[in-house]
């Protein structure tokens, strides 16, 4: 039962706050500026980083790829911060204030389509990397040439995942441990690997090195890594939502977040992006060995297949909760083992091609720009334009027909309408999968337009359609 | 599932609206006064977003 499971994986204050769809109340927003910083800094010095920072070299040298990479990142984290103070100020999980936008049965396909696909897009590339990890010390050890796309690199991709499955199912105390030691020993791995990149290698070596495959117009390239900067901002939409409803103050979640989120992120891509053009690889795990010798190599590429199931057990716990308590009964009954093998068994289609993915890890990060920046758009011109900061919050939790954000039937058509616009927007900008991309892309990058015009469609629609007609409790 | 998982799991759902409403009528009393419904001032808006802007900037005019 989730309940037990909840209550051994964290204690009951964080346990409500982080995994249910309770309110926090005062006595329990226990994190500060500083221990939301740190908090935040344990977020962003995870595998995911290295990825990010190493997929720049595609496009960008190591100027223009830190540049584009701070521009990105501004917008996505910005947007971000903005977005979840509502979280903060009323101790709401995330998806229980989109209720308010989408209303209560509109914010099901947010959390059973968009979180989850993205999520279980994370775990496989998490898998991937993980296997990835233990080839090359296999390779090392045993003097083998396994490819990327090989056989083993997804048999250990699967181990990662049914030892994340038996961590969730059988074993959250431990994970609870071992979180705390992830972070700084990932920290570790960064300051070594700076201290390993200079030392054979000066600033002007780095900024000598060309991009592997840029399409060639300065601009263009630099906006595609201003591109998935954004995503890997926005990607921490939900996560951020529910982890700032634990600040004891708005201020301290907004500026927390910056510091984590923004700056130590920078730092984490920027090393990314450093090994990436040294090595002209932009997989993480290729350059350990080579960068820090077998030895401290292997041991490194050991902690990030560890990190890497720490966050797809953390990930598989959080959407597998969130999606029993959403009252979809035969979900509801599903038995706990099964549900989490079903999230990381879809997690499992992507090692059939490794590469395909992974190889390409860019691309799904502007799919997660395509999914989240309409609705991060939609959100706030709800929460700042159109309620003034101000919710009902009983009405978020009345399920009752007629309820202010029951809307129609328990869907707001308008926020899917402008959906719907949003994402129409980005995919005429930018295609995520051929890359294609339409002229105005160069100077407007896709998720701001996606944003924006997400925001100015439902503020239209709610202005003459949705309160003329007395639908969502606006004027209550 | 068995009726019995079934029955449990809507025991499960009554329990945790019954501590919704407890929480929600803790944190709606007026005398509940929780430094975090304190909204970003003027200031705070404008440090931040001139944050980001400058940070921007300065990244282009270097790197760009």
């Amino acid at each position: 039962m989730a309940a037990e499971e909840l209550e051994e994986f964290a204690p009951p204050s964080e346990r409500d706050a982080l995994f249910g769809t309770l309110p926090v109340t005062r006595r329990e927003r226990v994190w500060g500026f500083l221990d939301m910083t740190w908090v935040m800094t344990g977020l962003a010095i995870a595998t995911w980083a290295f990825l990010i920072g190493g997929d720049v070299v595609y496009f960008l040298g190591l100027k223009a790829g830190i540049a584009a990479m701070v521009v990105g990142n501004a917008i996505g984290v910005g947007v971000v911060v903005f977005s979840v103070l509502g979280n903060t100020k009323y101790g709401l999980e995330h998806f229980t204030l989109v209720r308010a936008a989408f209303g209560r049965h509109g914010v099901k396909p947010l959390i059973f389509i968009v979180n989850f696909l993205v999520c279980v897009g994370w775990s496989g590339i998490l898998a991937i990397m993980f296997g990835r990890s233990a080839v090359n010390i296999v390779n090392e050890l045993a003097g083998t040439k396994y490819g990327g796309d090989s056989a083993l690199v997804a048999a250990f991709g699967v181990v990662s995942l049914v030892v994340s499955w038996v961590v969730v199912t059988r074993g959250p105390v431990a994970l609870k441990w071992f979180n705390r030691v992830a972070a700084p020993g990932l920290t570790a791995v960064v300051i070594v690997m700076y201290v390993y990149l200079f030392k054979d290698n000066s600033w002007s070596d780095f900024t000598a090195i060309e991009p592997l495959e840029p399409f060639g117009d300065p601009l263009l390239d630099f906006m595609m890594v201003v591109e998935f900067s954004i995503a890997g901002g926005v990607s921490w939409w939900p996560a951020q939502g529910n982890l700032s409803r634990l600040a004891t103050t708005q201020r301290g979640a907004a500026w927390a977040t910056i510091a984590g989120l923004f700056v130590v992120t920078l730092v984490a891509q920027t090393v990314g992006l450093m090994a990436a053009l040294r090595y002209g690889d932009a997989d993480p795990t290729s350059w350990m060995i080579p960068l820090t010798g077998a030895g401290v190599g292997i041991l490194i590429l050991v902690w990030i297949g560890l990190a890497n199931i720490t966050t797809m057990s953390v990930q598989a716990y959080q959407v597998c909760v969130a999606m029993r308590q959403e009252s979809i009964r035969w979900l509801s009954t599903m038995s706990w083992d099964l549900l989490v093998g079903i999230f990381l068994g879809l997690s499992a289609l992507l090692l059939i091609k490794p590469s395909a993915v992974y190889d390409n890890f860019f691309q799904f990060l502007y799919w997660i720009g395509v999914s989240y920046t309409p609705v991060i758009g939609i959100m706030l011109a709800d929460y700042f334009l159109l309620r003034r900061q101000a919710v009902d919050r009983v009405a978020l939790f009345d399920d009752r027909p007629g309820s202010p954000y029951d809307f129609w039937r328990g869907w707001n058509l308008a926020a899917y309408i402008a959906l719907g616009a949003g994402v129409g927007t980005y995919l005429a900008l930018l295609n995520p999968v051929s890359l294609w991309y339409s002229a105005p892309f160069k100077y407007l990058t896709a998720s701001v337009p996606s944003l924006v015009v997400g925001m100015v469609v439902y503020l239209l629609l709610t202005k003459v359609w949705v309160q003329p007609a007395g639908k969502g409790g606006y004027g209550s | 599932m068995s009726a019995d998982t079934a029955a449990a799991r809507d025991r499960y759902h009554e329990e945790v609206a019954a501590r919704i409403r407890v929480r929600l009528d803790e944190v709606m009393r007026e005398d509940d006064v929780d430094p975090a419904r304190r909204g970003l001032t003027a200031w705070d808006w404008l440090a931040i977003i001139g944050f980001f802007v400058l940070c921007s900037v300065v990244a282009v005019a270097w790197g760009y």
